[in-house]
């Protein structure tokens, strides 16, 4: 036998004794803990995939103060945080929730696997837990500067109202239950300025503007005609002038197109060939089209015929450009495209090659003006900002919901309002293992955190926002609070959605239009040569839909069995409820009725497609 | 080299062999007893793991005395599971249709034996697999049945709902007349169920979905919403639809109502923003000046 065979086979057998001894030692120590022993330590183990600078930390100062209770002491209990990057934590929590080994507290989501009915194989359902008060809201534990009517509704509502969005981020609308307790909010998309650039560039557009002639750049911007003809963005304005005289971020799109115009003005004339306006990056919320894109593609509820208060489905979307009552040249598609164009020539070149992390270093580096994205980002970017090694490097960060067209920009009439911010869901869903031996204090811990004062606290620390009515953001969280006023966001055409090819598809088509490797025609036409393809196109598309809809109806049919056995065998009141709203969705999307409702809509009495 | 093999790798081997062997064993315990089973499989049920319910359930059923308590209660939850567990195999089918089948002979107009004829007849409506086809005159004669044997009741409203279902699916103007008259003439019967707000919010869907008549939609929506909507989360969306529809009718003081109602009671509704701005247009075409509530706020919890 050869040396290097030996050593080889050491290996392999010292790695064998090495896991065989861990796996004894801590099959020993879950059945140790597991019999509840009063002098074995229960550890919690929480487990999440959140890597922005400062949660780790506002989330280790939480668990730091829940573990110095004297009650938790006195029961020999600890958390731990175990995180986990989101690269891996899909396969993570696969391995370790069929295996019966996850950990006791866990973000839910992320996983392909466990979702739909298979939520309530691995979680546990909370309903019964959250209609009363939480005892850390308790009036002497809370903020002092409380509102004296806001602090009697915290000690005394129940846990699940003491929520900004009552909950609603921890509940599952398939299963009609609870099966997690947010901690924190994700806030909105917003825009990001670096206010240095901000006084600089509108100096010298100001400047631009008051020239005798005007520089050619200033006077493209002028809006001329109208529709597909038109050119420019925005008319000279008195208004424009006085926003050009101060500091303040654009209050209009065509403030914010002209303002990007400026930064690229401004990079020629000082030499900074790697200043862009929108740090633009192959992560969507960076991509300022896609942002504006719902509200562009929301003005066709009448060629789709969308009955009042329904969302739009893509099928829906598909069928009614089908039956040839939208195209991709109908005049709020095409200024979609014409804006797509346009703003992507304010990002850097190559910006598909560019990632999320690379798009925030950019605006970091003082190499791009603006960058969108979300409260999950702030943290490291105002940290960023702040802390650039040299003191004139640094910067301050103005943060602006996305401005719209106002009468008289180009657009104006796709881009009346924001979509609504109202209907927000509180983020970080954390769910409690069905298999953990510590039930009771893992839903102890999971209050605790979410407790008006601590919620403050964890959110001040972490820089993100606050999941608790009364637990206040910190100054610079604040423009990424929900912003009410706005138009319903389930209105517009996604043909993202669509899943399969034509997601692929449409999106590779959208980017290449806008990185100017195609243009609108062959734009359209890669989508059309797709949807007219019978073995992927609009035939697929149509018996997908009705598929996902049948198996939809067959995992609330469980749902309804298993609510009606707890009905018969546990007198459950709240699966008695619970029945009654499921059963009126169940007559409603019975056996794909949504699908060939649909199909009925448009193609009236002509068979359902099939690949018979 | 020899030495290394003899004196050291083999006793390693042998010592790391024989230490797998003893928490190999060691993970071996005693097999369950049908107690054990049966909790493991009824709780599996309840967190809808169905094919771990047939598998702890079906070995212990057949020998569960019938006369014990909890026969009736880990039969149906087998049932259950054998319907329930994915993917659907014929087998599995059949051996809940005959469970279900054992419990509605045995326990005749219980409410557990009623329960198990409406799965039955529910198994009867739907596709489980490729080539189950559907049995919708099976369906009916079941859904029939409790109707006429159980007049007045619950299960009579749910049967009501379901055949009425079936008769809208065909998706003709008769169908779907005929369903509405079916869970009208159901509610006559028993206005006061607890059923009513599903019964009439479904009427509305209906209306206008098959027969895309607004004005007799609204009519229904209306009961329904006294009642309170069936499904609470979704009342924005059922009041915006109310107040649109009161529009294209004309009746403007009715659409101010709703959408009035959306503002003041739903805050966090996506349709906010709208139903503040047609409220307020509304309200100024009225005679009678109107105090109309401030926008809504959706992080005003109190």
């Amino acid at each position: 036998m050869k040396w290097n065979n030996i050593i080889a086979i050491g290996i392999l057998v010292s790695a064998y004794a090495v896991s065989a001894i861990r796996f004894a030692t801590l099959q020993l120590q879950i059945r140790r803990t597991a019999a509840d022993r009063d002098d074995a330590e229960r550890v919690i183990r929480v487990t999440h995939w959140q890597l922005e600078p400062g949660f780790r930390e506002a989330m280790q100062w939480a668990i730091d103060e829940y573990n110095a209770l004297p009650h938790v002491q006195a029961a020999n209990v600890r958390v731990e945080q175990l995180a986990i990057t989101e690269r891996v934590y899909n396969q993570f929590m696969n391995v370790h929730l069929i295996s019966g080994t996850a950990p006791d507290i866990a973000t839910r989501g992320m996983t392909r696997l466990i979702q739909g009915n298979n939520v309530a194989r691995f979680y546990t359902p909370l309903s019964e837990y959250i209609g009363d008060p939480n005892p850390y809201n308790a009036p002497e534990l809370l903020s002092p500067d409380l509102p004296p009517e806001l602090a009697e509704f915290l000690s005394t509502a129940s846990w699940r109202d003491t929520f900004l969005d009552g909950m609603l981020g921890g509940y599952d609308r398939l299963l009609n239950d609870y099966y997690a307790i947010p901690v924190s909010n994700f806030g909105s998309l917003r825009l990001f300025y670096n206010q240095t650039y901000l006084q600089d560039v509108k100096a010298f557009a100001l400047s631009a503007v008051q020239a005798i002639p005007q520089p050619d750049w200033v006077q493209g911007l002028w809006l001329r005609g109208e529709g597909q003809q038109a050119t420019g963005y925005l008319p000279d304005t008195p208004a424009l002038r006085a926003w050009l005289a101060n500091d303040s971020a654009p209050d209009t799109l065509g403030q914010l197109i002209f303002y990007c115009e400026a930064v690229q003005a401004f990079a020629r004339e000082h030499d900074l060939p790697f200043l862009v306006p929108i740090s633009g990056s192959n992560y969507d919320p960076s991509n300022l089209a896609f942002l504006y894109k719902p509200i562009f593609l929301s003005h066709f509820t009448e060629e789709v015929k969308l009955l009042p208060g329904e969302g739009l489905r893509h099928i829906q979307s598909l069928a009614a450009w089908e039956a040839g009552r939208w195209s991709f040249d109908s005049p709020p598609y095409y200024a979609f495209l014409d804006f797509a164009q346009k703003v992507s020539r304010y990002f850097p070149r190559g910006f598909l090659g560019l990632d999320r992390e690379q798009a925030q270093r950019r605006f970091i580096l003082g190499n791009a003006a603006i960058i969108s994205s979300g409260a999950w980002d702030a943290s490291g970017i105002f940290l960023g900002a702040a802390g650039r090694d040299r003191e004139e490097d640094r910067f301050e960060v103005v943060v602006t919901r996305p401005p719209m067209a106002i009468e008289g920009e180009r657009w104006h009439e796709y881009l009346p309002m924001n979509r609504t911010e109202a209907s927000f869901t509180t983020g970080v869903p954390l769910a409690i293992n069905q298999k953990t031996p510590h039930f009771r204090w893992a839903l102890d811990f999971l209050k605790f955190m979410s407790s008006q004062p601590i919620n403050q606290e964890f959110s001040r620390r972490a820089n993100w926002l606050p999941a608790i009515a009364g637990a206040e953001p910190t100054d610079f969280m604040r423009p990424f609070m929900p912003e009410p006023e706005g138009i319903p966001g389930n209105l517009s055409i996604s043909l993202q959605t669509a899943g399969g090819g034509l997601q692929n598809v449409y999106t590779g088509a959208l980017k290449l239009l806008m990185t100017g490797d195609i243009d609108r025609q062959e734009f359209r036409e890669r989508i059309e040569r797709f949807l007219a393809n019978p073995r992927v196109g609009m035939q697929s598309l149509w018996i997908r839909d009705l598929q996902r809809n049948l198996d939809a109806s067959r995992a609330r049919d469980r749902t309804v069995s298993v609510e009606e056995y707890r009905v018969l065998f546990h007198d459950d009141d709240a699966a008695r409820t619970r029945l009654h709203s499921l059963f009126l969705t169940s007559l409603n999307n019975d056996k794909g009725l949504p699908a060939i409702w649909l199909w009925r809509t448009f193609n009236g009495d002509e068979p359902f497609p099939s690949f018979d | 080299m020899r030495i290394f093999v003899h004196r050291i790798f083999r006793p390693a081997l042998r010592w790391c062999v024989g230490l797998g062997l003893i928490i190999g064993l060691s993970g071996c315990s005693k097999p369950p007893d049908r107690e054990d089973l049966a909790r493991q499989g009824l709780e599996a049920v309840e967190f809808f793991d169905f094919p771990t319910g047939l598998n702890k359930l079906l070995p212990i059923q057949a020998d569960w005395p019938e006369d014990d308590p909890q026969w009736l209660e880990i039969t149906y939850a087998l049932a259950l599971s054998a319907w329930h567990a994915s993917p659907p195999r014929a087998e599995w089918m059949e051996l809940a249709e005959s469970l279900f089948t054992l419990i509605a002979e045995r326990e005749g107009d219980s409410t557990v034996g009623l329960t198990a004829r409406m799965n039955l007849a529910r198994m009867a409506e739907i596709s489980d697999f490729p080539g189950d086809e559907p049995d919708y005159e099976t369906a009916r004669r079941i859904y029939t049945e409790i109707i006429e044997s159980q007049d007045g009741t619950d299960l009579a409203m749910q049967a009501g709902l379901r055949l009425a279902n079936l008769k809208a699916f065909t998706f003709t103007e008769d169908g779907a007349r005929a369903a509405i008259a079916l869970i009208l003439d159901q509610l006559e019967r028993m206005p006061d169920t607890e059923w009513a707000s599903v019964a009439w919010q479904y009427i509305g869907d209906i209306y206008i979905n098959f027969l895309n008549d607004r004005s007799a939609a609204l009519a229904a929506y209306e009961q329904a919403y006294e009642r309170g909507f069936a499904n609470v989360a979704r009342t924005d969306l059922y009041l915006w639809r109310m107040g649109q529809f009161a529009e294209e009718l004309d009746r403007q003081a009715e659409a101010l109502h709703w959408y009035r109602k959306i503002v003041a009671e739903h805050p966090r509704s996506i349709f906010g923003t709208w139903a503040h701005q047609y409220m307020t247009r509304l309200a100024r075409t009225l005679e009678e000046p109107t105090e109309l509530p401030p926008p809504p706020d959706p992080l005003d919890v109190l």
